[in-house]
């Protein structure tokens, strides 16, 4: 009786883009470190690893951003997410954060990075974490969807 | 719901981006305000984007030259040369042609150097591909402007800039030596191997890799300008020992001491002809804005601090280093004479003969590269500036121009600068790889023009 009901739907695959987000979490947390530690030894090294860690992060970012709006737009039912909003802006304010701090991380020695890129760098991983909670939602949240004729 | 965040994430980009453009600094209206002893200098300008403007390289057609005001006359002495750097004129007349290119040896040490390397490969060529590193001597018997003879003098050297002859000792400047090779009036190549006197700080990175050279004029001393290795300690302060300096290096048994320092990039090491002090050009720092920091003109004093990298033109510190040194800015010598920020200085040659007009007697000649670091090109010149009483005496002249097009091209960009025996002035031109030779006479029918 039921088993024509359940012909009906399927567990769907989880969003995919947020696979994407633990690299560039991890670039950006990382360079938040090494931020913290060149404003406090002074020793150039770190910069070098800041300014690689942001532009890895960063255009991981856009990529991150790219493949989201396209499962947005292909996959209704992760539309119809709880906290979509939300997490979509915080996104958004990882991405131009992270961005800036990047072109901020081009400049030369102490100035690339104390004030300006240490501040973005701390906002960024502020903006991650938040984005986190309400992605936790957005990916956790119910995956038996109604296959579509 | 798609589309509004689509539409939300382009209004973020084209904010960013608007933000970002008018963050570019605006260039001084009038760059020849920063002429002189005293220019005015705006506050330091760290922009978003790093500005870069370079000159695509399109040469010289047959027939074009750089262009020279009335009553002087411009031809070439040699083309198709090989990047040629620096000119130096023998006794006999001869003259040498230091053909070199950039080591190379900068590795890649963050994401910018290798944005900045692809911008750069594709407006410049840089003498980085093919055969290099040598020393072409032109030998113009007749002193008609045209030689009669072109052979390689010396080959296989490491990067070359500077060299000098005392005596019967020929020194050529590599950029991690100085090595002397013995020659004798009217050789026209040198088969035997180099000595080396002295090595110079070289690899690794090797930022500023060109060794000005010049001889004490009673030709005990050497004095060789050492760049920096970096645009402002990015490279960390233990890159930079001995750097940014000006080194006296005894003729007889290569020992050397540091004769000054804080120098970012000296380069046209000369003697000023009534003093008998030393001058040089300085390339400054980058990446303050357009208007900064001035490259300058200066004498150079036995023990001098003049201020690299913590402070520029005196004691304006420098925001991008720490940690800081308020005992050496305290005593930073403030530089003699502002060329201008950015333009590039590498040659310089005080001009004592009498076959150029009058006003130029006594002055100095500017070879000036050009920019990189500003919206709007400065530099890409030879220029006069004149002296009196041992010290500049007035606005720098532009001499020789024309090396870019109207729609910012370049033909070629002007390096380093001699006198001939007839009292011509002789400018190295890297990328036109050729060198231009400057007369007073006017064209006679049939020179080429």
């Amino acid at each position: 009786m039921s088993s024509v009901t359940m012909s009906a739907k399927h567990v769907a695959w989880p969003p995919l883009h947020p696979f994407l987000a633990c690299t560039v979490a991890t670039c950006l947390t990382g360079a938040m470190l090494t931020d913290i530690v060149y404003a406090s030894t002074a020793v150039i090294m770190w910069t070098d690893f800041s300014a690689w860690l942001i532009s890895a992060g960063t255009i991981l970012a856009w990529l991150f951003g790219v493949v989201g709006l396209i499962e947005f737009g292909v996959r209704p039912s992760i539309r119809a997410r709880r906290y979509l909003l939300p997490y979509a802006i915080g996104n958004l304010v990882v991405i131009v954060l992270a961005t800036i701090n990047m072109l901020i991380h081009t400049r030369d020695a102490w100035s690339s990075v104390v004030p300006t890129g240490l501040v973005l760098s701390i906002l960024t991983v502020l903006a991650l974490l938040a984005t986190a909670g309400f992605g936790a939602f957005v990916v956790s949240s119910d995956r038996v969807e109604v296959i579509r004729s | 719901m798609n589309r509004s965040h689509c539409l939300t994430l382009a209004a973020a980009a084209a904010i960013a981006l608007s933000t970002a453009t008018a963050l570019q600094a605006q260039d001084l209206s009038d760059p020849q305000a920063q002429i002189g002893p005293n220019p005015p200098l705006p506050e330091p300008n760290q922009t978003l984007f790093p500005m870069m403007r370079l000159a695509e390289v399109i040469g010289w057609k047959n027939g074009e030259t750089p262009v020279v005001p009335e009553g002087l006359h411009v031809t070439a002495l040699a083309t198709g040369l090989r990047h040629p750097r620096s000119v130096y004129v023998l006794p006999n007349g001869d003259v040498l042609v230091v053909e070199a290119r950039s080591p190379g040896t900068e590795p890649v040490k963050r994401p910018k150097d290798i944005v900045r390397g692809w911008v750069q490969s594709r407006a410049t060529s840089g003498g980085d591909d093919g055969p290099g590193n040598r020393i072409t001597l032109l030998r113009d018997a007749d002193g008609d402007g045209k030689p009669e003879t072109q052979t390689v003098f010396l080959d296989q050297l490491n990067s070359p800039f500077g060299v000098a002859l005392v005596g019967n000792d020929f020194y050529v400047a590599n950029t991690d030596a100085i090595v002397r090779y013995p020659y004798t009036t009217g050789d026209t190549t040198i088969t035997a191997p180099g000595t080396v006197l002295t090595p110079l700080p070289g690899g690794p990175i090797n930022h500023h890799w060109t060794k000005s050279l010049v001889a004490t004029p009673d030709g005990s001393m050497l004095y060789v300008g050492v760049g920096s290795n970096s645009n402002i300690l990015e490279s960390g302060l233990q890159a930079e020992q001995n750097r940014a300096s000006i080194l006296e290096v005894d003729r007889a048994t290569g020992r050397w001491r540091i004769f000054a320092s804080g120098l970012r990039n000296p380069n046209g090491l000369s003697w000023e002809p009534t003093t008998q002090a030393l001058w040089t050009v300085v390339n400054e720092r980058d990446e303050l804005g357009p208007d900064l920091v001035p490259d300058y003109l200066t004498s150079v004093k036995d023990g001098g601090f003049y201020g690299w990298p913590y402070s520029y033109w005196g004691r304006h510190l420098d925001p991008r280093v720490k940690p800081q040194r308020p005992d050496l800015v305290e005593k930073a010598i403030m530089p003699d004479y502002s060329l201008g920020s950015h333009v590039a200085p590498l040659g310089l040659a005080f001009y004592t003969a009498d076959a150029l007009p009058e006003r130029y007697r006594g002055g100095a000649f500017v070879g000036e590269h050009g920019s990189w670091n500003r919206s709007h090109f400065s530099g890409y010149k030879v220029v006069f500036v004149p002296f009196a009483n041992g010290m500049p005496s007035g606005k720098a002249e532009d001499v020789v121009t024309g090396f870019l097009t109207d729609d910012g091209k370049a033909h070629g960009r002007p390096v380093g600068l001699a006198v001939d025996r007839s009292g011509a002035l002789l400018i190295a031109d890297d990328v036109g790889n050729t060198v231009w030779r400057v007369t007073g006479a006017p064209a006679r029918v049939g020179d080429a023009q």
